[in-house]
């Protein structure tokens, strides 16, 4: 019953995900893909010789890799909005409206009050993840005559997965802090918190690194483009950079588990 | 252990200077329904808090059921009713309230559910953010009766509340527990409320239980002793409190009034009278600044 009262609290939330992708998919399934003409001149000894060529606008997105590594970058403002709301929706909320000794008097572990919260939470976060990225895979699919793309489903299918699983490990580190956030202050104003300190850590990090040009501080977002063309199979590049921040969102789950555990309700 | 629902045993509670609770040794016996008073901030929530296992204490143990509440929560959970604070999820109806708190509880009974819905008058289809005061305490207390606790601990359950509701709930209460077994522990400073309902009473105050006995034994042998004389005794076994004034000493003491009178007497006093007490004496003279004359209820 806990799973379905998490799941009524954050379904506004994902519905208004849902219907904006719904939207975005109505819209560019109808739309062809844009042209741009190119005029060719060329001198020779006669004269001036113009040429007109139609071009797809998505020229530039001559490989997977590239469009990848474009995809991914505008879907994260969105994903880290729904995350961040999503976060701050769980049973620190509940504390902080003053049903949370209601919730926590009922015969379960708290550990497991927070699981269904992030079940419901990162499920919503995924769903939405892989219906981003299906639009993707779909758009490039479509076009791939228009994008001079050799027809390689299988490496477009290895990226759509990269960048759900990017995806994924940024809008999951953003909700995980985000929650982790609201048990501490027991409160759901902790996801103010929260967003203030996301916002900020960038900003750290570029007058730490102004500062000294040495430090580097760890970013959020994993440099998901400087990757393209290498390789996805194996160790490539993008693996622990996920990896890590997927340790991270099971560090932020595991916090919150044993913060609330411990905590003083008095 | 086996022979009280509740016991604490020198249990503490200390926030920085406050102590909220300090040195509480409690014993609510099974079967009783047991009336725990004191005036607001004297320890009452903060000691329902431990015992539910919201709050951890400072020192000292606690035992509820037999169980300890910081280790065996869940187990305490699924046998006790708690009802602290009287928020439930805001956007949640009444019937939706009831079907999520069923799936914790194995024991939980639709038709008893509904039997209490409708003793209790509460409107189940209204969001519980829309309810009256008296209907979501209604509303908290339907939900903790109908899990089916062998223990039910109840935080001021009608503070609040109009008179009509409080006869309800008091009638509901009474119905369930008395004479069945199960016990129920109630805060309260609502004091002619409680000597309704209670059999037991445990007065707290500064944090630490200053008396805890059986209402009948309150009302039949509590007196108070009023007397004239010189050193006069302050402190003695049946002494629960004792004032001097000059001359003049008030005890109330616990039994053997007739005893003590005649001790006194002895030692040159003279007896000016001698009183029954009813609970809200009883509590005045423990808890209250008695001489001012203020009724527990106005201070509360």
């Amino acid at each position: 019953m806990y799973l379905w009262k998490s799941w009524h609290e954050s379904r506004w939330i994902f519905g208004i995900a849902l219907a904006c992708i719904l939207l975005a998919f109505v819209a560019v399934m109808q739309a062809a893909p844009p042209h741009i003409t190119i005029t060719h001149t060329v001198s020779n000894g006669n004269g001036v010789l113009q040429t007109h060529t139609e071009h797809n606008a998505l020229m530039p997105m001559l490989s997977i890799p590239k469009s990848a590594g474009l995809w991914f970058y505008p879907q994260l403002l969105p994903l880290a909005l729904m995350a961040w709301l999503l976060g701050g929706r769980g049973i620190g909320h509940n504390l902080g409206e003053g049903s949370g000794n209601f919730i926590l008097t009922r015969p379960r572990q708290r550990a497991r009050f927070i699981l269904a919260d992030w079940t419901i939470g990162i499920g919503e976060l995924l769903v939405i993840i892989l219906l981003i990225n299906l639009l993707y895979a779909t758009q490039v699919y479509r076009f791939r005559g228009d994008l001079g793309l050799a027809t390689n489903t299988q490496e477009l299918l290895a990226y759509t997965v990269v960048l759900c699983a990017a995806s994924l490990a940024v809008s999951g580190l953003i909700y995980g802090i985000t929650y982790c956030f609201t048990i501490i202050t027991q409160h759901g104003r902790g996801a103010i918190f929260a967003g203030g300190c996301l916002v900020a850590y960038p900003i750290l990090g570029a007058i730490v690194h102004d500062y000294s040009h040495t430090i580097h501080l760890p970013s959020l977002i994993p440099h998901l483009a400087h990757q393209a063309g290498t390789p996805l199979l194996g160790l490539a590049p993008w693996q622990p950079a996920t990896l890590i921040r997927a340790a991270l969102v099971l560090a932020c789950l595991f916090l919150s588990q044993a913060i609330l555990q411990r905590s003083d309700f008095a | 252990m086996t022979d009280l629902a509740v016991q604490t045993n020198a249990l503490s509670k200390h926030y920085r200077s406050l102590h909220a609770v300090d040195n509480l040794n409690m014993q609510v016996p099974h079967g009783s329904i047991y009336g725990f008073l004191g005036r607001n901030g004297a320890g009452k929530t903060t000691t329902l808090r431990i015992l539910a296992g919201l709050a951890k204490p400072t020192s000292g143990v606690a035992a509820v059921l037999g169980l300890d509440p910081q280790k065996d929560t869940v187990a305490i959970l699924n046998r006790t009713g708690f009802v602290i604070e009287k928020t439930l999820i805001p956007w949640m109806t009444g019937d939706q309230l009831l079907r999520f708190n069923r799936g914790f509880f194995p024991n939980w009974s639709r038709e008893r559910a509904g039997r209490y819905a409708e003793v209790l008058e509460v409107p189940m289809r209204q969001r519980f953010h829309r309810l009256s005061m008296g209907n979501k305490t209604k509303l908290c207390l339907l939900l903790a009766l109908a899990q089916d606790p062998e223990l039910l601990i109840l935080d001021e359950p009608t503070a609040g509340l109009d008179p009509v509701v409080t006869d309800q709930l008091l009638r509901v209460l009474v119905e369930d527990f008395a004479g069945t077994g199960r016990t129920l522990l109630l805060s309260s400073h609502h004091l002619s409320e409680v000597e309704r309902v209670a059999d037991w009473i445990g007065i707290i105050d500064s944090g630490s239980l200053k008396l805890e006995a059986r209402l009948d034994d309150i009302r039949g042998s509590f007196r108070r002793i009023r007397t004239v004389g010189q050193n006069l005794p302050t402190a003695g076994e049946t002494i629960l409190t004792c004032r001097i004034s000059g001359d003049t000493a008030e005890y109330v003491v616990r039994s053997q009034a007739e005893a003590f009178a005649a001790e006194l007497t002895a030692q040159g006093a003279t007896i000016l009278d001698i009183e029954t007490m009813n609970l809200q004496e009883t509590f005045l003279a423990v808890a209250g600044k008695e001489s001012n004359h203020v009724p527990v209820e106005v201070l509360a």
